[in-house]
């Protein structure tokens, strides 16, 4: 008899109930799809050709618009309205009349299951599929709408549907789970994004607490956020499709957690027990169990998340306010669970496990209890090391973005053992409470003849680490000057040996004096340059590099094939990609000893300035701080200083202005160069000289 | 037939439904009494399909229930608090009824609206709760199953409308095969409808029986009897549910026929005596106080 009962009259009269969602859907989506998009594209009173600005940012951003990419509240909205549809769709579980009524039908319950979740999508997916072929429509009568850019808006729609899909599926599982709608609601925030809070908290406690955590890259875990978690999917869906970029592996993501969600949810549905309607939660026996689950990571990430809000920097505030905050968090849910003040101690067992367990993960943190910053493998161990000390960032820009170019580039085997001892002297700092962090703390002062390094550790079984230390300087500038014996070290270390002659597109000057200009040389010009440049680097002192003054930089601007706008073919993208595959390579510094470079130069008419001259030069200011004027460091300089110097003060800093050529001169032998060198970290941003040339060019140098 | 065997339900700590067992037969109509919480409409929901026993089974027609839609296609279960769609009108809900019992009667169900004088165009939450339980009591006698199950429907009915609802019963059970079963704790109101009656206390079924069996199983005694050997000897010759002494007049409810009972008494040299029979409350709680649950217990 039941099967005659139709599937479709199910889901019709389902929908018929829900009327008033049905219409909020409607007018929701109506507004913020064609009617924004009408609005958005009148704001466009350009030329609507390809190649032309406007035209460019309209088919970018055009997309976006179908799925919330481009319009942040319809992405809220897609959220807002699968929260809404499963929560409405599945109520029926948590009042006891509706329950009475369903259940007592004779209509299985999968078959009620199903026509609630598929009303639930209709309800959605109708009026979000009329509304994108409104937009589609109106992009076309706008002149823009290519078949390129339909397939794009294919997709951003398919995005959105899939990402409405995660957050449906994912609310319905948490209605599953509850007994009450309010508690539905609150428990599916937390099935959206308990696991992303919770894969992403692992590396954060790392980086919070252990002081000799570096990763370069985003942490596996907080990728595998992208892909296992509903936030994860819903954020990447959006964010991939809308530009018309959804990879097929968050696709598939998004199915699998959808097919599981859906499948658990089922499942829970069958066995679902109609007297938990207006119980929190529907199965009594994982109340404790989810407790425990939701406070210890809300917990610790409520720690963390007070620390970044107010930038404290104690790690013993941080376990202060996780424990406080388990202990609250255990207070509420039993408040929500039994909603009386005196059954609070009823839980108390699962209580006590949650404190328990943040008190046991806050001391494995806090104590570095598995040892992980004192922690270095055995050399017998190590396939390889590399060591990138944070003043390389500053002194190399490379055009690649390969790990090494971050992460410094494996050593020769023959000097491993002395970076390995370089490394050492970084554990002893540690140990000794000398961290890299405190180089960039403000609370801290910068560690005297220390360094911030980065260490790669290749391990035999094909592992990579990485760690952070703030190692012995002098220990550093022994290995940099060891490593650079290496002639093949140099070239991997050197950003010149990462160009090819043929992608070099134009080469510019900067000279000691700061000045700028665009060397006009032709094809092979700058190639020679560039290998006269590589030989005066293969064959500078490691003495140079780290204490030389550098008398001018080039700069190196790189395109890479297919960024041609000139080729011919115009995708949509195109200036995007033009601008993505254009690189600029800067501080490729030019020394005096660089004899190969300079004459060459010299040849082509840009002879470069070996020394600042004084008859160039109008004023010189230096700006001291309190701390070097009491250090008396340049007294003996000041004082031969004529009375022309005009001295005034700023609170704690010192200014003084010199115009007169002679102290023009004594103060030009004090002064730096204008970049530092290849070991520096120009922390002495306090003290430093400005010289205002009489060209009207302005310049800045260490002193 | 409905048979219950070793039915068990549980919520936490409150044992609903202990190990119940019993039967109701076809083409009467049976009332299910019970103090308040004796776990009558977890029975009744579970008899329904709505919730799964935690033990025993229930059939209906030799078919288990829960999650057969085959057995609960014989079966309609009105609740305590009845559900309709919100919003929805007394046309609404006849159609929806309509699609899922494909029995539904939609001629009779139009031509008792009518009688009953109920707008079938007006909101239903917009009617009183009496009139809300008559359009659910329709509903149910309409969907034309087998089994009507009624949780409490009947509280809160006016004699009138109760009267008809019991004519309708009446009537539909000369019609086809239909029994209704009712549950609730106003005695009164079940007297005059049922046929046959189920007690209920603490979960545990006390006694399944027509409801004329009962009355005639159980009787009241008065007498006076000076002598008290002979007082005591008649004491023990009974089966007692419950015994009160006024001044010399003695007040027995008892077990057995009423002719045996006074003859029993006559036995004794009464300076009076006389069986009286017991209303289906006065049975109530003769019964629940045997179980333990003693009006007296709760005065003070």
């Amino acid at each position: 008899m039941t099967s005659k009962i139709s599937f479709i009259k199910l889901i019709v009269q389902d929908i018929r109930h829900r009327g008033w969602t049905a219409a909020l859907s409607a007018i929701a989506l109506f507004l913020m799809m064609p009617v924004y998009t009408m609005l958005y594209l009148s704001t466009f009173s350009g030329s609507m050709k390809p190649g032309f600005s406007d035209y460019d940012h309209l088919v970018r951003s055009f997309p976006g618009l179908l799925n919330g990419h481009s319009i942040q509240t319809l992405t809220v909205i897609i959220a807002a309205l699968a929260v809404l549809m499963a929560l409405s769709g599945f109520g029926y579980l948590h009042s006891k009349e509706k329950l009475d009524f369903y259940h007592s039908l004779p209509v299985k319950r999968t078959r009620w299951f199903a026509s609630a979740y598929l009303s639930g999508l209709i309800l959605f997916m109708i009026p979000y599929t009329v509304c994108a072929v409104l937009i589609v429509s109106a992009g076309a009568s706008k002149g823009i709408m290519t078949a390129n850019l339909a397939v794009q808006c294919m997709q951003s729609a398919f995005g959105g549907i899939l990402s409405y899909i995660v957050i449906y599926t994912a609310c319905v599982f948490a209605s599953m789970l509850t007994g009450r709608t309010a508690i539905g609601l609150l428990l599916s925030l937390v099935v959206i994004v308990w696991p992303f809070i919770v894969l992403n908290l692992f590396s954060s406690l790392q980086l919070t607490f252990f002081k000799s955590y570096y990763d370069e890259a985003v942490p596996l875990s907080q990728q595998l956020a992208d892909y296992l978690t509903p936030l994860g999917i819903f954020s990447a869906l959006i964010t991939q499709s809308g530009i018309g970029e959804l990879s097929f592996g968050v696709s598939a993501a998004a199915v699998f957690t959808s097919a599981l969600l859906f499948t658990a949810a089922l499942l829970l549905n069958r066995i679902y027990p109609s007297e938990a309607a207006g119980n929190t939660v529907a199965f009594p026996a994982i109340s404790p169990i989810l407790k425990v689950l939701i406070c210890i990571p809300a917990a610790l990430f409520s720690g963390l998340m007070i620390q970044g809000l107010m930038g404290i920097s104690d790690v013993n505030w941080i376990c202060f306010i996780s424990l406080l905050a388990s202990v609250i968090l255990c207070i509420f849910i039993d408040f929500i669970y039994h909603m009386d003040l005196k059954l609070l101690r009823k839980g108390w067992k699962s209580t006590l496990f949650s404190i328990g367990g943040v008190t046991v993960i806050l001391c494995i943190f806090r104590f570095d209890l598995p040892g992980y910053d004192t922690w270095i493998p055995d050399i017998d161990r190590l396939k390889g090391m590399s060591f990138c000390p944070d003043s390389f960032t500053v002194y190399f820009s490379y055009p690649d973005s390969d790990p090494d170019s971050k992460l410094g580039y494996y050593v020769p085997e023959e000097d491993m053992e002395l970076l390995y001892t370089l490394a050492q002297t970084g554990i002893n700092h540690l140990e000794n409470g000398i961290t890299a962090d405190d180089f960039y703390s403000y609370t801290e002062d910068i560690p005297d003849n220390c360094l911030p390094a980065v260490f790669r550790y290749r391990l035999s079984s094909g592992r990579t680490v990485l760690r952070e230390y703030a190692v012995d300087y002098d220990k550093a500038e022994e290995v940099v000057k060891k490593l650079l014996e290496s002639d093949e070290y140099r070239k991997q270390l050197f950003p010149v040996f990462h160009m090819e002659g043929k992608q070099i597109s134009s080469i510019s000057l900067s000279d000691i004096y700061g000045r700028y200009e665009e060397l006009l040389l032709g094809k092979e010009q700058r190639i020679a340059l560039l290998d006269a440049y590589e030989k005066d680097v293969m064959e500078v002192s490691a003495d140079t590099l780290i204490s030389g003054k550098p008398i001018g930089d080039l700069c190196v601007e790189i395109r890479y094939a297919g960024a041609d706008s000139s080729s011919g073919v115009y995708s949509a993208d195109i200036s995007q990609a033009s601008y993505e595959e254009a690189a600029l390579v800067s501080t490729l510094y030019i020394y005096p000893e660089y004899s190969n470079t300079l004459e060459l130069l010299e040849e082509f008419g840009f002879p470069l300035h070996r020394e600042i001259d004084s008859s160039d030069v109008r004023s010189v200011t230096l700006t001291l701080s309190q701390e070097t004027t009491d250090s008396g460091k340049y007294t003996e300089m000041l004082s031969a200083l004529s009375g022309t110097a005009e001295t005034s003060e700023s609170g704690d800093i010192t200014y003084i202005t010199v115009t007169g050529e002679e102290d023009i001169d004594l103060v030009l032998d004090h002064t730096g160069g204008y970049a530092g060198g290849i070991l520096d970290m120009n922390f002495n941003y306090m003290d430093y000289i400005d010289i205002q040339y009489k060209d009207g060019n302005f310049f800045s140098y260490s002193i | 037939m409905i048979e219950l065997k070793d039915l068990d339900k549980a919520f936490d700590n409150i044992h609903a439904v202990d190990h119940v067992s019993g039967s109701i037969r076809e083409g009467m109509v049976f009332g299910l009494i019970g103090s308040n919480g004796a776990g009558k409409s977890t029975l009744l929901r579970m008899i329904s399909g709505v919730i799964r026993p935690d033990g025993g089974t229930v059939l209906i027609d030799g078919k288990p229930v829960f999650e057969n839609p085959e057995a609960k296609s014989l079966v309609c279960f009105l609740s305590d608090t009845p559900y309709y769609f919100p919003g929805a009108d007394i046309r609404q809900m006849r159609d929806y009824y309509g699609m899922i019992y494909p029995t539904f009667n939609r001629k009779l169900f139009d031509s008792l609206t009518a009688k009953f004088r109920l707008d079938s165009g007006r909101k239903i939450s917009s009617f009183s709760k009496g009139t809300r339980k008559q359009i659910s009591i329709l509903l149910g006698i309409c969907a034309g199953t087998k089994y009507l199950f009624c949780d409490e429907t009947f509280d809160g009915l006016d004699p009138v409308v109760r009267q008809a609802v019991k004519s309708l019963f009446a009537a539909e059970i000369m019609n086809r095969d239909f029994t209704p079963v009712i549950s609730s704790h106003n005695l009164r109101e079940l007297e005059d409808i049922c046929d046959s009656i189920g007690l209920l206390h603490q979960g545990k079924l006390l006694l399944t029986q027509d409801l004329d069996q009962i009355k005639c199983s159980i009787c009241k005694l008065q007498c006076v009897i000076p002598d008290l050997h002979r007082k005591q000897e008649l004491i023990r010759s009974l089966r007692i549910l419950r015994m009160e002494q006024s001044g010399s007049l003695l007040t027995l409810t008892v077990r057995g026929e009423r002719s045996e009972v006074l003859r029993l008494a006559q036995a004794q040299n009464p300076v009076f005596a006389e069986v009286l029979p017991l209303t289906l409350e006065e049975i109530f709680i003769s019964e629940t106080e045997v179980a333990g649950y003693d009006i007296k217990n709760f005065l003070y």
